[in-house]
């Protein structure tokens, strides 16, 4: 009797059998034979399987290898982060074998995608495939010494497009003052989405910005924009949010609260149901153990802020004294999740990781598992991380 | 409101008939659609043969059960039904996967065809590589050699 063999089975079957491959092994059914490379690599597959991960958000966790002064590799681990029982469900590793430098993500991803800079070195990287493009050098318009430049980047619903923005942040990391030689100009980067493939081609261009500031936070894409802690180095000692559209190309200030100073330790933009908020770690250490976090939340069309405390008490004697940075926002509006996690540089392996319930004040606590302690350090958290099949 | 359960015959391709009740061809929105236009006691499926057809109506018949059964759906019941799933699938060889995946379709039984297609699925991800998945699903690759390890190189890392 006949047999049926897979090559029979309709395209649309092929996409539907696809769809339920997880990323990882989708990868290697690109090779497979031509009809499989042309069907996961044609653009309505991709969307379907985009379309499908949206509703699968994912925790995205970043790892060095190597040592502090020189480390190598990144380890990127994710997990399904809304789905019960909490951080078992998808759990994937993804070593990328990167050049002995010190890359770092001053992004959160986007659309699947994050940023490793490098001074003027980026590559953009899919975690979830190993699949990775190099952008064009940025150029460094000055001799910088020891200083840093770092890379932002943001991604526009509407227009499909990514935009990257570098700024100078001078030796203010590590001085709290900012340096008195002039920065290097800041410079951006645009790709569409449909030609990530040839990015390789375009080139970095200068921006003006009429507010001569430098970054002090990581950034947050929100609503076409990318907004950042800065300060001014017009107005000794005055911290600021910076929103750069990212269609119009507009910086525009948000003032902060009044007294309120950025610290790049610490202070996170985060979403707040769809408002740009500030977490700040007042670095407010009780007798008790319990640490206060201030919670501002801007409301743009009435111009104002909306302030509020975040009261982690001690976690017991077998969590120790962590310090925990905000990651992000996950859920509802109604059950707005804020994430925070560890980022300790003395305790190695996976970091702690605490949901806060804002409409109940629940706490719950996790630990990753699976990383080994001994290879990896410096663990970073990252929320709402998407599988994407760009660049695959 | 009528209790006596109407009773309808499937015939195969290969004219092997089975007699089920309606609830069982409600399962299939293209057999819902068929016997309500067309009220004749059988009806001849030109697609699916005997072999296939005695595996949906097996699936059917299971599944429309615990949908009766499972008014107030205990949860037993729903965890019953995925133990017998994997059951039905494992004692299957693809080559009968990939002619109820065709069946499923063509019927438009969807949680059949999410089944069917989840194991095949399943078969793909346990694979180590490409040759793997070549080998189990009896794909023969229509790459020249040149363009094959054109096919992986090129989506290599770029770091440069």
């Amino acid at each position: 009797m006949e047999r049926t063999d897979i090559s029979k089975l309709h395209v649309d079957i092929l996409r539907a059998i696809m769809l339920r491959v997880p990323l990882e092994s989708l990868v290697k059914c690109i090779p497979v034979c031509r009809k499989w490379r042309s069907t996961i690599r044609g653009e309505g597959f991709k969307n379907l399987y985009w379309a499908q991960s949206m509703t699968r958000p994912r925790l995205l966790i970043e790892y060095s290898r190597g040592t502090f002064t020189q480390p190598s590799d990144k380890l990127f681990q994710s997990v399904y982060q809304q789905e019960e029982p909490l951080f078992s469900s998808g759990i994937k590793q993804m070593l990328i074998s990167s050049p002995p430098l010190d890359y770092r993500m001053f992004s959160a991803p986007q659309r699947g995608l994050v940023c490793l800079g490098y001074e003027t070195k980026f590559v953009l990287c899919n975690p979830g495939t190993n699949r990775g493009k190099a952008l064009p050098e940025c150029e460094r318009l000055r001799p910088v010494e020891e200083s840093e430049i770092i890379c932002f980047f943001g991604y526009d619903e509407v227009t499909q497009v990514f935009k990257f923005l570098v700024s100078e942040i001078g030796a203010l990391l590590f001085t709290s003052e900012y340096s008195h030689k002039p920065l290097m100009p800041q410079q951006v980067f645009t790709v569409k989405l449909a030609e990530l493939e040839s990015m390789k081609e375009k080139s970095w261009r200068v921006i003006e910005c009429q507010h001569n500031h430098v970054p002090v936070t990581k950034s947050l894409c929100l609503n076409g924009a990318l907004y950042y802690g800065a300060k001014s180095l017009v107005e000794t000692d005055k911290s600021m949010i910076i929103s750069f559209d990212l269609g119009s190309e507009k910086f525009t200030i948000i003032d902060l609260p009044e007294g309120v100073k950025l610290a790049y330790v610490g202070d996170r933009l985060v979403n707040y149901n769809g408002e740009v908020c500030l977490v700040k770690d007042l670095w407010d250490v009780r007798d008790d153990g319990t640490r206060v976090y201030k919670i501002y939340v801007r409301d743009e069309s009435a111009r104002k802020w909306r302030e509020m405390a975040v009261v982690i008490p001690c976690l017991g004697d077998d969590v120790g004294d962590v310090r925990f940075c905000c990651a992000g926002t996950i859920g509802t509006t109604e059950e707005l999740v804020l994430v925070f996690a560890t980022e300790s540089v003395e305790k190695k392996g996976s970091p702690l990781v605490l949901y806060y319930d804002t409409a109940t004040k629940n706490l719950r606590l996790f630990q990753m598992e699976g990383v080994d302690e001994n290879l990896y350090f410096t663990p970073r958290t990252f929320v709402n991380h998407y599988d994407s099949l760009l660049l695959t | 409101m009528e209790n006596e359960k109407k009773m309808i015959t499937l015939k195969s391709s290969d004219d092997v008939t089975f007699e089920v009740e309606e609830a069982v061809v409600l399962e299939s929105q293209f057999l819902s659609h068929l016997v309500q236009d067309c009220p004749a006691p059988e009806h001849k499926i030109k697609e699916v043969t005997g072999k296939i057809l005695s595996k949906v109506v097996e699936y059917c018949e299971k599944h429309v059960v615990v949908v009766v059964d499972g008014g107030d759906s205990s949860s037993s019941s729903g965890d019953d039904l995925k133990k017998w799933d994997d059951k039905f699938i494992k004692e299957m060889d693809l080559s009968t996967v990939y002619d109820l995946i065709a069946a499923a379709n063509y019927l438009n039984i969807q949680a059949l065809l999410d089944l069917m297609c989840q194991r095949v699925a399943d078969v793909i991800t346990a694979c180590k590589d490409h040759k793997e998945i070549r080998e189990t699903l009896g794909i023969v690759s229509d790459y020249t050699a040149e363009e094959e390890a054109e096919v992986l190189k090129e989506n290599e890392w770029a770091f440069d």
